[in-house]
């Protein structure tokens, strides 16, 4: 009895630092960007978090990138007919152009260009999604760049250009 | 020299495979579509005939009737209906098999004639019999030359489609984006779109 109550006392601080270790892990983890992507030229950085990324223009166009993790494992083609389907069917936008997006490190997207009016606005909405695979579940990383029409020419580059960075 | 046509060079008939069971089929294909911008819809449409393999036959300012190759054409006509609203579209496929393959059986016919004919006029003595043999050969030639340039037209029609695409801009040139028929089962997909961004700052 004795013999068993010290191999409890010996192993006792052996699971405390394991269980510290897995502790500081998963907060060191949890508080890593799944992400990264430069702030765009004449753009000022509103927010980033482990899973989004937002920035404004003197204008207040906006600039959202957000990870989501999905259950359904598909690839970029899929989930493009996916986006296509439900904004263009069910959403009413339209498609001004759309396709491969390529970024500077390889990572391959799909890019859209939709129109859309907001109170009678004219906007231009640019859509680009990636996709990896994790074990479990897989990474949508969904970049959106909302800008009124007129402005849109103006900061499109910039836009690209960071999108040209990004890194999933 | 041949009576009928004199040198007139003429071009061979086209190639195509009726030998296996394959169906010939001309395909074409209408479309009016309501878009937020003509102008930007025509550019990107041009963009896509392109990577298509295509070229445009005629075009104007809101209209475009273009070629594309056959294998394309399903491809053409998916893209084609993403493009915006779809008010009109009309496909139609002609299987011209039959009339394919009469035509080629009746060139042959014609151009077996045609050689018969050539010897008998080497062997003619008479004038009046000279004369009858080139009268028939200048009729024979001139159907020989009108089955193959219909046998062309057949041929370049079944390898390339016509697409016809018009493009009208929507009152007050964009949409509203109407309250959703459904949400998605993908639940980031109901996140995403330019409501949410605007909503989300």
């Amino acid at each position: 009895m004795l013999h068993a109550t010290s191999d409890a006392l010996r192993t006792r601080p052996a699971l405390s630092r394991f269980v510290a270790c897995l502790g500081g892990l998963a907060l060191l983890c949890g508080g890593c960007a799944t992400f990264r992507i430069p702030t765009p030229e004449n753009f000022a950085k509103r927010a980033s978090t482990r899973t989004s990324f937002s920035a404004l223009t003197a204008e207040e166009e906006k600039l959202l990138v957000r990870h989501f993790t999905v259950l359904e494992k598909q690839d970029v083609k899929f989930w493009t007919e996916a986006v296509r389907n439900n904004l263009i069917q069910e959403r009413g936008y339209t498609l001004v152009e759309e396709g491969e997006f390529k970024t500077d490190a390889g990572a391959v997207g799909h890019r859209f260009l939709f129109e859309v009016s907001m109170s009678d606005v004219p906007y231009r909405y640019l859509l680009v999604v990636f996709e990896t695979r994790g074990w479990l579940r897989q990474h949508i990383y969904a970049a959106e760049f909302l800008c009124e029409k007129k402005n849109f020419e103006k900061h499109a580059p910039a836009v690209e250009k960071a999108l040209k960075q990004f890194v999933p | 020299m041949t009576p009928g046509g004199g040198e007139r060079e003429t071009q061979p008939p086209p190639i195509v495979d009726t030998s296996s069971k394959k169906r010939l089929v001309i395909y074409t294909a209408q479309f009016s579509i309501l878009v937020a911008s003509v102008e930007d819809s025509m550019k990107t449409l041009i963009e896509k005939i392109k990577q298509w393999d295509g070229y445009v036959q005629t075009s104007d300012l809101k209209r475009v009737t273009f070629r594309v190759p056959a294998a394309g054409f399903d491809r053409a006509v998916q893209e084609i209906s993403q493009m915006g609203v779809v008010t009109n579209k009309q496909i139609q496929a002609e299987d011209v098999t039959r009339r394919y393959t009469d035509l080629e059986l009746r060139l042959q016919v014609a151009e077996t004639s045609l050689k018969r004919l050539m010897a008998l006029l080497e062997k003619a003595q008479k004038t009046e019999d000279l004369l009858k043999i080139e009268n028939e050969i200048r009729r024979l030639t001139e159907e020989i030359e009108r089955m193959k340039g219909e046998l062309r037209t057949l041929a370049d029609q079944i390898a390339y489609s016509t697409i016809t695409v018009e493009f009208t801009a929507k009152a007050g040139e964009v949409k509203q984006p109407r309250p959703r028929r459904q949400l998605s089962y993908f639940n980031w997909i109901n996140q995403i779109g330019a409501e949410n961004v605007a909503r989300y700052f």
